[in-house]
Formats: C-alpha cells, sequence, structure tokens
C-alpha cells in the first residue's frame, strides 16, 4: 500500500520528463521543418523578427518571474532548460511562422485572423507548459498569458512593418523586396 | 510593481545616461559604411546578444550577476539596452573599414576581446554589473564566442545583401 503513492509519483515524474524531452524533439522538428520550406519573408526580415521576439519575450519573461512573481522557476535544471529553449527557439518560430503566413494571405481579414490564431496559440502553449509543472503558477492566469502574448506579437508585427518598409524598400522596382504586406 | 525604480541615483545611472547619449551620438555623426539594413540588425544582435545572457545565466534561478542597484528587474535595466549597440557596430564598422581578412580576423576579434573585458572590469567598478558568481576571467572567452558569431552574422548579412544587389542588376 505504501509503495504505490511512490510508483504514481515516480510514474508521474517519468511522463513529465518524457513529455519535455518529446517537447524540445518536436521543437527542433519544427524548426527542420521551417528551414526546408520556402519562405516569403527574406531572411534579413525573418532575423529581424527572431531577434525582436528575443528582446520582448526575455524580457517580458523576467517581468512575470522577478517583478510580479506571477510564475516561479523550478530549481531543476531540465525544465530551465525547457523554459529557455521555448524562449531561443520555439516562441520566435511560431511568430516568424504565422508572418509568413501574413505575407502569402492577401486579405486583412484573413491576416487578422491568424494574428489572433498566433497569440492564443502562444498562450495556450505557455500554459500547457505551466499545466506540466515546467514552471511554477503562482497567480497567473489565461489573461495575463494572452495581454503578455498580445503585446509580444503586436510590438514585433509593428516593428517589422517598419523595418520592411523603412530598411528593406530601397528603389521602387525592386521585385524581392517591395512587394506589399 | 512592472519594472523598479533605482533604489540611489549614483554613478551606474550616470554610467548607464553617458553611455546611452554616447551611442546616439555615435549612430547621428559616424559616416555610414553600411546598408541600413544590416546596421539594423547588427543593432539588434548586439541588443538581443546581452538580453538572452542577462536573463539566463543572470535570472534569479541562476543568479551569476545582477544588473544595476536590484535584483529585481529595474527601469536602468531596459535602458542599459541603449548602451550596447555601440559595441557590435563598432566591431563591424572597423572590420569593414579596413577590410580585414584572414590571420587579421583573429587579431582583431582578440583586440575586441580584451577591449570588451575591459568595459566589463570598468563597468563592474562603476557597478552597473554586481557580479554574485561571475568571474572577469569567464568574459574573456565569452566575448570570443559573442565576436566570432557576431562576425559570422556579419559575413552572412554582407552575403545576402551582395545577392540582392546582384538579383537588382
Amino acid at each position: 500500500m505504501t509503495i504505490l503513492p511512490i510508483i504514481t509519483l515516480f510514474d508521474c515524474t517519468r511522463v513529465i520528463v518524457l513529455f519535455l524531452s518529446w517537447f524540445l524533439f518536436a521543437v527542433l522538428l519544427l524548426f527542420i521543418f521551417f528551414c526546408s520550406y520556402k519562405k516569403k519573408l527574406h531572411i534579413f526580415e525573418i532575423l529581424f523578427i527572431w531577434m525582436i521576439v528575443w528582446i520582448i519575450t526575455n524580457s517580458l519573461s523576467s517581468i512575470l518571474l522577478v517583478n510580479l512573481k506571477l510564475i516561479s522557476m523550478p530549481n531543476d535544471f531540465q525544465k530551465f532548460l525547457n523554459h529557455f529553449f521555448q524562449r531561443v527557439l520555439l516562441y520566435p518560430l511560431i511568430i516568424t511562422i504565422f508572418f509568413d503566413l501574413c505575407v502569402r494571405v492577401k486579405n486583412y481579414v484573413r491576416q487578422s485572423l491568424l494574428i489572433i490564431i498566433c497569440i492564443f496559440l502562444l498562450s495556450l502553449l505557455e500554459n500547457q507548459f505551466i499545466s506540466l509543472a515546467g514552471l511554477e503558477n503562482k497567480d497567473y492566469h489565461i489573461t495575463d498569458s494572452i495581454i503578455q502574448w498580445g503585446l509580444t506579437v503586436f510590438i514585433t508585427l509593428l516593428l517589422w512593418i517598419w523595418f520592411r518598409k523603412k530598411s528593406l524598400t530601397r528603389e521602387n522596382d525592386d521585385p524581392v523586396l517591395t512587394r506589399k504586406i | 510593481m512592472i519594472l523598479y525604480l533605482p533604489e540611489k541615483f549614483d554613478e551606474n545611472e550616470w554610467t548607464v545616461i553617458i553611455g546611452v547619449v554616447l551611442n546616439i551620438l555615435l549612430f547621428k555623426f559616424l559616416p555610414r559604411r553600411l546598408p541600413k539594413e544590416i546596421i539594423s540588425l547588427i543593432v539588434l544582435l548586439s541588443i538581443s546578444f546581452p538580453t538572452l545572457l542577462d536573463h539566463s545565466i543572470a535570472a534569479k534561478s541562476i543568479n551569476l550577476y545582477n544588473l544595476n542597484d536590484m535584483r529585481e528587474y529595474e527601469i536602468f535595466d531596459v535602458i542599459l539596452y541603449g548602451v550596447y549597440p555601440a559595441f557590435g557596430y563598432l566591431f563591424v564598422y572597423f572590420l569593414n573599414y579596413w577590410d580585414l581578412k584572414g590571420i587579421w580576423v583573429a587579431f582583431y576579434i582578440l583586440i575586441w576581446c580584451i577591449f570588451g573585458y575591459s568595459m566589463d572590469f570598468l563597468l563592474e567598478k562603476l557597478h552597473v554589473f554586481n557580479f554574485t558568481g561571475w568571474k572577469l576571467t569567464y568574459s574573456l572567452p565569452l566575448y570570443l564566442v559573442v565576436l566570432s558569431l557576431t562576425y559570422l552574422f556579419y559575413k552572412l548579412l554582407i552575403y545576402y545583401a551582395d545577392k540582392i544587389s546582384i538579383e537588382r542588376t
């Protein structure tokens, strides 16, 4: 009778670790897929979006973790590594893929819809990660997550449009860089 | 609180302000040698590398160093991002100016590593960086990696910028 809860606890931890490993594997797979398909975004735009997302997500993550204390980081190196990979690879990857889809879609309504789906997907993923104890939830709600990702995606979108218009379009006859968003 | 205000307004805050002003002057008055899109990306890289490090190895769980007065994320930690771009930009600027190749690139990176190390030493003395587990000797290999990556990044950008000009013609 006393062994049963220990086994359950052990199994539970194993399942979480297994899930997180698969999660990392899936992120890498998604990254390889992203590298291999033909993108509409120029490489400079991809790099720009990627680094903007890095700066915003890391800053917001520190505000949530350290200042507002809505979530906390467990002292587990694997979970820290997962959180790190998410910020470095997964979130910028998802935002870049959605922005690439936005360039493909010409209709403004569809573009807005894609942005909203992107925000909800990111919130959902983060909440999934918190519920699997990747991060400890102190007082973090789904609305906080939606605000966080809404802010991230919106600022990135504005800066990306600025970069596309100001930095990449230099001549009107340039077929590579003057595509309309 | 979303962003904390500094505990006291002393040398570290003044260092950050002077650093930002120097950055503005540098970008305003230094003659432009590189295309706008490359400058934007180099500036972003110069901000995002330290951001990644500050929010990973200086984060609460590892906490090898603190920025400015507090362990918490304060407003001058954000303004500090405005100090970093000059470092990356000048590194690439002089690389382009002297058009260094081969072994000279290695020497150039090494000189910048020593410069970065000296800057870290100075910023530690001015309490912008407060080392809790980090040692100044760690900065040298770190700069070696970061500057090598910046060099590769610059080469990649130049390659694609050239490709665009060929497509145009």
